[in-house]
């Protein structure tokens, strides 16, 4: 693709290419609008993704250089005041991929459904004192075929298992069985047994059989955090991108940068500016804009759009955008199997590389204990290796147990243990985070990125709630671990924001003084503006986001091209 | 000079925060562990060149005395045994040049592995009034014992450490782990598709570029 577009109107412009944009420009170009998406980052193609450690985690070569491009974030200090710093001077990376398909190239696609209770969150349980929790304006029923179309579309393999919070589904089972599993998946699901509950397999978006232009899963072992050199994984890239390209109607735009949206006057976006590779300053038309640049860049590009009609910024004259920003809490344990205490053949069997793990635990996804008044919306866990990457299990053990460095014979006695006589299984726990006023994006008023625009400033408060939930889940958990035979069983559970599993920001709803988009995922105060990445979500649920960000995509998909048609009949008559 | 009161005057280094993350123990929830050594605040290569003055390595980054501590130093961090590959078995030294030749890492970062060398010298002189490569084995492994439990040293060997890791589990094409000793001691399998010259660390740059 030229640097240039082919065209310089389009019917529809994606400012994003990730998992909200993807949905987008496949069906929209499918059914024969001109789509363009415009992405900040390069283009990187399926050959281009290896398992070299030091390219895909060790440097920022998916993302970009902090000195060029930071972030501004508040924590509270020892004084319990919020404190403002550049991530360049801490270090703290909230980007998650700045290429063509966004951070769905680097998945692990975990995939789990929202429940019919996440929709109706404030309904179901109520509300609890300085949560801005609410019910989302549509239901799961309203969204379910969507789950289906991404499990068929992007590719989910998995197996439905009936246990106590299992969604109702419109199909009986995933449309690619399960991914092949390491022995321990066997392990889990014996120990919930003898506890008296329920282990389910968790789906994934990767194939497990070969589609038409992408190859199933080669279990590399190095899946999360790495690009797919298969395109078995369903990246938005490999499952969307590609295919809305062979229609002939979708143009992608790589390192174009969208800085500005600009409206008529009239409450319409006429053009989208962005600067080019060469940093000049380029502009777009089109009839229809969607942006889904991820939460934390969606809401800054509608707070530096602002103008005399929209003086607060884009679409944000109610002041809720960047409002409601949530990430996922919870956290993480693990235990360890040490090979001097299992047989020869569960040695043999723990050691094979590649395969899954793929067990979750739902049981609590909704709990009912004294100690929390009873009925409590609880979460979910997922079981998963140690990631193989070396270079970083090698410095978790530069630390002895007292937190003094080791080096020399001790460490390298360390490292062989390490490496050599032992399998560690992680689990991760996944709760709401909910909605506060102590966590949203703003503009920083000094710091600005290498366009000389200001950057994102964002506050990462989280509601003590959320603790006592993640602690709950741990330690059930950390039971199941137990009951396995692990040992050295640990768990973090913090209010620490997870950079990768961020939504929120421009809320949808039904009261436009409350929420920044319609039901449709369109800003009430914009009439061609659509946001689809997970800005639109008031609550997240218990579960990673990208599924539901999929489905929703498709959603809003369907009734863009329900207005296009509608637009074009208007037209003829 | 005490070992208190030699961490007392020693502790006193400033230790960007940076610094401080990249060599802390993060955990990450399905996350990029991405420890880059791409952040800090300065930007112009000259805060390398400046430290040149005794003559320098092939690449002009470090002088002969600066590498000389390097190689000592990292041996003491990863000594080469009859059973086990050491710093030296993956090119360790050589490693840490090509890190601090990337001009895509900030050289405010590259910086703070130069300081930390002289750093130890100073300590050297503070402690034995002489220069750290002139002491013996004995009183060098010592000292490096004894700067680990300081704020400074503990941060600097840390990252010293991160570098030797990073060498070890590194692609032979890259040219330093080049019979991957490190790995096969570690029965560490790498992934596939290994990197390509088209696709190996900075050239991916390029490569990509030409999609576009």
């Amino acid at each position: 693709m030229p640097k240039e577009t082919r065209n310089n109107s389009y019917d529809i412009c994606i400012v994003g290419s990730g998992a909200g944009a993807g949905p987008i420009a496949y069906e929209l170009s499918k059914a024969g609008y001109k789509v363009l998406v415009l992405e900040k980052g390069p283009w990187f193609k399926t050959k281009d993704f290896t398992k070299d450690e030091i390219t895909a985690v060790r440097r920022s070569v998916y993302t970009p250089n902090l000195k060029d491009e930071p972030q501004v974030f508040e924590t509270k200090n020892s004084r319990g005041e919020w404190e403002a710093k550049s991530n360049y001077k801490t270090g703290k990376d909230f980007w998650n991929g700045s290429l063509v398909g966004g951070s769905s190239n680097f998945m692990s696609g975990y995939f789990h459904r929202m429940k019919p209770d996440d929709f109706r969150l404030l309904s179901k349980y109520g509300t609890i004192k300085n949560a801005n929790i609410v019910d989302w304006p549509i239901s799961y029923e309203d969204l379910e075929r969507y789950y289906t179309k991404v499990e068929k579309i992007v590719g989910v393999s998995g197996k439905v298992i009936p246990h106590k919070f299992q969604e109702e589904r419109s199909t009986k089972d995933f449309p690619y069985p399960p991914l092949a599993e390491n022995v321990i998946s066997k392990w889990i699901d014996k120990a919930a047994n003898n506890l008296g509950y329920k282990i389910v397999p968790i789906p994934r978006a990767i194939l497990s059989k070969p589609e038409k232009e992408r190859s199933s899963c080669v279990y590399s072992n190095y899946c999360g955090s790495y690009g797919c050199a298969s395109d078995a994984k369903g990246s938005s890239r490999a499952a969307l991108l590609n295919k809305a390209l062979k229609t002939g109607n979708c143009d992608i735009l790589p390192n174009a940068k969208v800085y500005h949206l600009e409206t008529n006057g009239n409450g319409k976006i006429i053009k989208a500016h962005y600067y080019d590779i060469d940093k000049n300053k380029q502009e777009i038309k089109a009839t229809i804009f969607v942006v889904a640049a991820q939460a934390i860049e969606t809401s800054r590009l509608l707070l530096l759009s602002k103008n005399k009609d929209f003086p607060n910024g884009l679409a944000n004259n109610s002041g809720q955008v960047g409002k409601n920003l949530i990430f996922s809490a919870g956290g993480t344990g693990s235990g360890q199997f040490f090979y001097k205490d299992l047989t020869k053949k569960e040695v043999e069997e723990l050691k094979v590389p590649g395969v899954f793990v793929n067990r979750s635990m739902h049981h609590w996804y909704e709990i009912d204990d004294e100690k929390f008044n009873g009925k409590a919306k609880g979460g979910t866990v997922d079981f998963l290796f140690e990631h193989a990457n070396a270079t970083s299990k090698a410095i978790r053990q530069k630390w002895d147990d007292s937190g003094n460095l080791v080096f020399g014979p001790a460490l390298k006695k360390k490292l062989k243990n390490y490496f050599t006589k032992q399998r560690k299984l992680k689990f991760e726990i996944f709760a709401d985070w909910l909605p506060t006023d102590d966590c949203f994006v703003t503009l920083d008023p000094k710091i600005k990125d290498k366009w000389k625009d200001q950057v994102a400033r964002v506050r990462l408060g989280y509601h003590s709630h959320d603790l006592k939930v993640g602690n709950y889940l741990a330690t059930k958990a950390a039971g199941l671990l137990q009951e396995m035979g692990a040992k050295n069983i640990n768990s973090n559970i913090s209010g620490g924001a997870p950079s990768n599993l961020v939504v929120g920001g421009c809320r949808f709803g039904n009261d436009p003084k409350k929420s920044v988009l319609d039901k449709n995922c369109k800003a009430h105060e914009v009439e061609n503006l659509y946001i689809t990445d997970g800005s639109f979500m008031p609550t997240g649920g218990s579960v990673t986001y990208t599924w539901t960000i999929y489905a929703n995509s498709f959603r809003v998909a369907e009734v863009l091209v329900k207005q296009m048609k509608l637009k074009a009949i208007t037209s003829s008559g | 000079m005490s070992e208190n009161k030699l961490m007392k005057n020693i502790q006193d280094k400033a230790i960007s925060q940076s610094i401080k993350e990249f060599t802390s123990q993060r955990i990450s929830r399905r996350n990029f562990i991405r420890n880059s050594l791409a952040i800090g605040a300065l930007s112009q290569m000259t805060l390398l060149q400046s430290c040149i003055n005794d003559g320098t390595d092939e690449s002009n980054i470090l002088s002969k005395k600066q590498l000389a501590l390097v190689i000592v130093v990292q041996n003491i961090l990863f000594p080469r045994y009859e059973d086990s590959p050491g710093a030296i078995d993956f090119n360790a030294d050589k490693y840490l040049l090509w890190v601090l030749s990337d001009r895509r890492i900030d050289p405010e970062d590259n910086q703070y592995i130069i300081t930390g060398l002289k750093w130890l010298d100073e300590a050297a002189k503070e402690e034995k009034n002489t220069h750290f490569l002139k002491l013996s084995k004995r009183k060098q492994v010592q000292l490096i014992q004894t700067i680990s439990k300081t704020n400074w040293g503990e941060s600097w060997l840390s990252v010293m450490l991160t570098l030797i890791f990073e060498a070890m589990i590194s692609d032979p094409i890259y040219g330093f782990n080049t019979n991957e000793s490190g790995r096969k001691w570690l029965e560490h399998e790498a992934g596939y598709p290994r990197p390509t010259k088209e696709t190996m660390y900075d050239e991916i740059f390029i490569t990509v570029q030409q999609n576009s």
